[in-house]
């Protein structure tokens, strides 16, 4: 008994130990501050949309529904005529509906995803009708994107769970994501986003620039279009692009963002800031005058050599105005020894080379002006004809701001505001100014510059347009090969930076064609007309004062089209909205039946929108 | 003895503790079966207070018996339901993919459940009867059979939880009756080891992110092969030892090295014959975000409705986790996650008082009795239901593995309901006799 006893104690001992673990668990567990109430499916995330400035929908999310089964729910007497019914609605074997809910081991399984609004409807119905237990319809979204391509690189993607991963899917994705505290009656909406693109002109420019990149055979073409005097970037263009409604099935060398991601050194072009640059520095002024005898050389005491040449050869005496007509590469490297290598770069930094816009894209590149410790003797003059010296076509766009704004440098902008869901303002983005660069003296002598490069004998002349004065320059950038770190004999960037009207500037249009690979290479051959085509589109457009065209008709504002009798084919279209007298001669239709009920315009359809018609149907329309 | 004098002698005290637990499962069943609409899905509820009536009056007419009768008739008890399991095995119905039931229609009962205790009897018939002391190791392998047999017939339904009950009861009874100490415990090794083993797997890819190449010794087939032969080696060799020298502590090398060679085989088995699914539910307890849709699920959510319960409880009915049906098998395995959610802590802790004084009176019964078959019962039954206990409440809180045993008493299920009330039954019945002798 002793012993009997012994083990009795024992016992209770072990078990009023294992005992106290359980309980401590336990403690550890309801004592701990309660878990977040997660939502699951119960709230619907909604990303914002975003539009473009006028208000069109550029990305938006719609409506879509999985089909969930919660297996210890399900009755197992009645599951398999539920499975036909609902094998009927969903158009599939009911076979496969039966294989999905058996085939994970898990007791939470979808067996149908992405359901349109109708379906998904149908399926609601039917189990509501039915109370049949088990089955959930979860409400997802999925991004889409109704232009296609449309500023591809400029909206970027979103991921299969609707994170934004480019463009301003990502740079905004804070804004677009839907928040926890906006989450209300089961919706949870992001912000939507207004960008300052014009989708029509976005639209023309994009068709004009893939025509470029088709006709040159080029790896890629660029071009933005801003408003001078804001610096809110009206068009924005990369080629090659891709569908961001199927970005994976794109070829990934088309994500890239030709316009704030990629770095090259931009040639001639440059001439315009680095001649701005001299002359804010005092070094030139509009007369000074060098002489070019085809080539700039110069041998430094350290035994470096340099060699610049002129390829239309010798241009004689030039001055500011015709070192940029003539893109004379002496001129400007002979000028550039005016100036001190420290100032000379403080002054370039200083119209935003070698560091980010501050657009609101996050990822834009920052290009490359290496420091001054750094530079041997021949950068000066090489930076002064635009190499050794990486920039981005944003950059390039917008430091031309200080050119045409009367040497105000503005900061670039694709945002034009934030809004709630319900249309309160979250954000509203202002033209920023940066800096004063050039003075207004020294801006107007670089225009009145390039505007000489569209006379005859100035290389921007492709781009003339005879009854707009505009103010171009053209350049053809060598690329280094980067096989042999040697500047490459048949691969160029030819680009076009162009102000127009040069009297008044409004706009800045830059375009770069990358790698062209047709009858010619030079920027002013290849873009210059594509430049001059631009300008006319944006010119008719937004009703720039030309001398020819009478200003009052703009070919492209809207004009209400004369009222069209509405069709039927083979697909219903969407009638809401539209007037009695117009759907009258839909019932003279023999093949459908039409039946309209009520005055004034269409408030609701059967079918909806979208469904196939055909012979015999009967097509019901409401009308107040 | 009367039956009067029997019914003064029960203690009273065990029946009105177990009545408390068997009505308020019923209102936890009822508010597992509501949704969050407020409509009442199940009538499981309905369901549970029939089978708690039945129970009940099982329990007080099984209290009515004589142990004596009982030892009697244990053999053929036991008998009986083997069985019965044999038929189960053949002939069950399927229900959550294991074939554990007999019944017509909708009406059925799970005989491993009443395996459980015919077990209880006849092992305890058997090993108080044992006096032999010069044949422990006969007696230790007769007794591990017994149990083996049923363990099984209830392992091929397959149904893991309700086999690995028979263990605790072993080991109860084993340390009740003395059996050598050195015996069970090998027994109990290998199972506890053959368990680790089992899940190393798992543990090692899922959770460690394979981050230690070592432990690929006991599972990667071309290393297990390595690692079986050299242990087989080993325990050859110190068999030899002891055969030419006798000294002793070649046994002890011999009991160590096999306890690890048959763990090892035991875990490569188990991996070969079970799904990865299934011992991902065992598992899946030590991280159930490897596993957060599947396995794990169950976990987080349970973990999540007691957490939400905090101290004091929603209150009742007021769950959420339940309601809207996040808990799966919220009637049965994971009833105490609504308990929790609903009732809080304090709830709980009351439960668990009621529990412990339940097994505290049994073995309580057991000291004043010196009938040895008795004391089987009684240990038996009380391990039983702390090892119901503390897997059912452990798995809720996410520190054991889930195994799908039920809550005692508590729980939805007619057959766990029954058996647990008759269980009670036998433990009146071995309490009664207690002043007779």
């Amino acid at each position: 008994m002793e012993k009997n006893l012994k083990r009795f104690y024992i016992l209770i001992g072990l078990i009023v130990i294992s005992m106290l673990f359980v309980l401590y668990r336990f403690l550890e567990l309801s004592l701990m501050p309660p878990p977040e109430q997660k939502l699951y499916s119960q709230t619907a995330a909604i990303r914002g949309a975003i539009f473009d400035r006028n208000g069109r929908l550029l990305a938006g999310d719609i409506d879509t529904y999985d089909l969930a089964v919660w297996k210890p729910s399900i009755k197992q007497s009645t599951l398999q005529t539920v499975l036909e019914q609902l094998a009927v609605i969903l158009q599939v074997d009911s076979k496969e509906l039966s294989a999905r809910i058996h085939e994970k081991d898990s007791n939470y399984v979808y067996i149908a995803r992405s359901l349109d609004h109708d379906v998904a409807e149908a399926v609601r119905a039917y189990l509501s009708e039915g109370k049949i237990q088990g089955f959930s319809l979860e409400r997802k979204s999925r991004r889409v994107y109704p232009e296609g391509s449309l500023a591809s690189h400029l909206l970027g993607f979103v991921s299969l769970s609707n994170e934004g991963i480019a463009g301003i899917e990502a740079s905004l994705d804070k804004e677009l994501t839907p928040g926890k505290q906006n989450a209300h009656a089961g919706f949870a909406f992001g912000n939507s986003v207004y960008l300052t693109i014009d989708s029509t002109l976005q639209y023309k420019l994009e068709k004009l620039c893939k025509a470029v990149l088709l006709e040159n055979n080029a790896e890629g073409v660029m071009m933005v279009v801003m408003e001078a005097k804001t610096g809110r970037i009206v068009s924005y263009i990369s080629m090659p692009d891709y569908d961001p409604n199927t970005p994976f099935d794109a070829p990934r060398e088309n994500w890239l963002d030709r316009v704030a991601n990629y770095v090259y050194e931009p040639g001639s072009v440059m001439k315009v800031f680095t001649m701005g640059v001299i002359l804010s520095l005092g070094g030139i002024t509009d007369q000074t005058t060098f002489y070019c005898r085809g080539a700039y050389e110069k041998e430094y005491t350290s035994g470096e050599k340099v060699i610049i040449r002129c390829s239309t050869g010798a241009h004689g005496a030039v001055n500011l105005e015709k070192i940029l007509a003539f893109s004379c590469n002496t001129g400007a490297a002979l000028a550039s020894e005016t100036v001190s290598v420290r100032d000379f770069y403080a002054k370039l930094r200083a119209f935003g080379f070698g560091e980010k816009t501050g657009v609101e894209i996050k990822l834009e590149d920052a290009g490359l002006i290496q420091p001054p410790e750094r530079w041997s003797g021949r950068t000066k003059p090489t930076i002064a004809i635009g190499q050794e010296i990486l920039v981005t076509a944003l950059q390039l766009t917008t430091a031309a701001t200080a050119v045409a704004n009367g040497g105000l440098l503005m900061r670039a902008h694709v945002l034009d505001k934030i809004m709630t869901v319900d249309n309160q303002l979250v954000f509203q983005a202002e033209p920023t100014p940066i800096k004063q660069v050039l003075t207004p003296a020294q801006a107007k002598a670089i225009l009145k510059a390039m505007e000489a490069a569209t006379l005859d004998f100035g290389t921007g002349k492709r781009a003339r347009i005879e009854d707009m004065p505009i103010a171009v320059k053209t350049g053809t950038a060598q690329m280094l090969d980067p096989k042999t770190k040697r500047y490459s004999e048949t691969d160029f960037i030819a680009s076009t930076l162009a102000i127009f009207p040069s009297s008044s500037p409004q706009y800045i249009l830059y375009a770069a064609v990358i790698k062209p690979r047709g009858s010619s290479i030079f920027g002013a051959r290849v873009v210059a007309p594509v430049v001059k085509d631009a300008i006319l589109t944006i010119a008719s457009q937004y009703g720039l004062e030309r001398a020819s065209v009478a200003t009052v008709e703009h070919p492209d504002t809207i004009v209400l089209p004369p009222a069209v009798t509405v069709q039927i084919l083979d697909t219903m279209p969407d009638l809401r909205g539209v007037a009695k007298k117009l759907l009258l001669p839909l019932l003279k239709r023999t093949d459908i039946h039409v039946i309209i009920e009520g005055n004034g315009w269409v408030v609701r359809q059967e079918p909806n929108p979208g469904t196939p018609v055909k012979p015999g149907m009967t097509i019901r329309l409401w009308l107040e | 003895m009367n039956i009067l004098a029997r019914i003064k002698r029960i203690d009273w005290l065990i029946v009105i503790s177990t009545l408390i637990l068997v009505v308020l499962g019923i209102f936890v069943i009822y508010s597992a079966g509501m949704l969050f609409t407020g409509e009442l899905v199940s009538n499981e509820y309905v369901k549970q207070i029939i089978w708690a009536v039945i129970g009940i009056i099982c329990m007080l007419v099984v209290a009515m018996l004589d142990t004596k009768t009982l030892k009697e008739y244990s053999f053929w008890i036991y008998l009986a339901s083997i069985l019965i399991l044999i038929y189960t095995r053949m002939f069950g119905k399927v229900v959550n993919g294991a074939k554990s039931w007999i019944g017509i229609g909708n009406f059925g009962i799970q005989p491993s459940e009443f395996a459980k205790l015919a077990t209880i009897l006849y092992l305890s018939k058997y090993l108080s009867e044992f006096t032999n002391y010069t044949q422990k190791l006969r007696t230790f392998l007769i007794s591990l059979a017994i149990i083996f047999v049923p363990v099984l017939l209830i392992l091929s339904q397959p149904d893991l939880g309700t086999a690995l009950v028979f263990f605790p009861i072993y080991i109860a009874l084993a340390f009740v009756y003395n059996i050598e100490k050195k015996y069970w415990s090998y027994f109990l090794f290998i199972l506890l080891l053959g368990g680790f083993f089992t899940i190393l797997p798992i543990f090692s890819e899922k959770i460690l992110g394979d981050s230690i190449p070592f432990l690929h010794i006991f599972y990667k087939t071309e290393l297990v092969k390595i690692l079986l032969i050299s242990l087989v080696i080993i325990t050859l060799v110190a068999l030899s030892g002891y055969y030419f020298t006798k000294r002793k502590y070649y046994l002890g090398i011999v009991y160590i090295v096999s306890i690890l060679l048959f763990s090892t085989s035991f875990g490569y088995l188990a991996n070969k014959v079970l799904k990865n699914y299934q011992i991902m539910r065992l598992a899946v307890f030590l991280d159930p975000q490897i596993d957060p849709l599947g396995s794990g699920w169950n976990i987080i959510q349970s973990v999540t409705a007691i957490g939400s319960g905090g101290f004091l409880g929603k209150g009742y009915l007021q769950g959420t986790q339940s309601h809207y049906r996040y808990l799966p098998q919220q009637s049965t395995d994971f009833i105490f996650s609504i308990l929790a959610e609903e009732f809080g802590f304090i709830g709980c802790f009351i439960i668990f008082i009621i529990f412990f004084f339940i097994i505290y009176r049994i073995l309580n019964s057991m000291r004043n009795t010196n009938d040895t078959f008795s004391h089987g019962i009684l240990s038996g039954i009380a391990s039983m239901m702390l090892f119901h206990f503390a897997v059912n409440v452990g798995m809720a809180m996410g520190i054991m593995p889930i195994t799908g045993i039920p809550l005692l008493f508590l729980s939805y299920g007619g057959s766990s309901l029954l058996s647990s009330c008759i269980g009670i039954g036998l433990v009146l019945s071995a309490g009664i006799r207690r002043e007779k002798l």
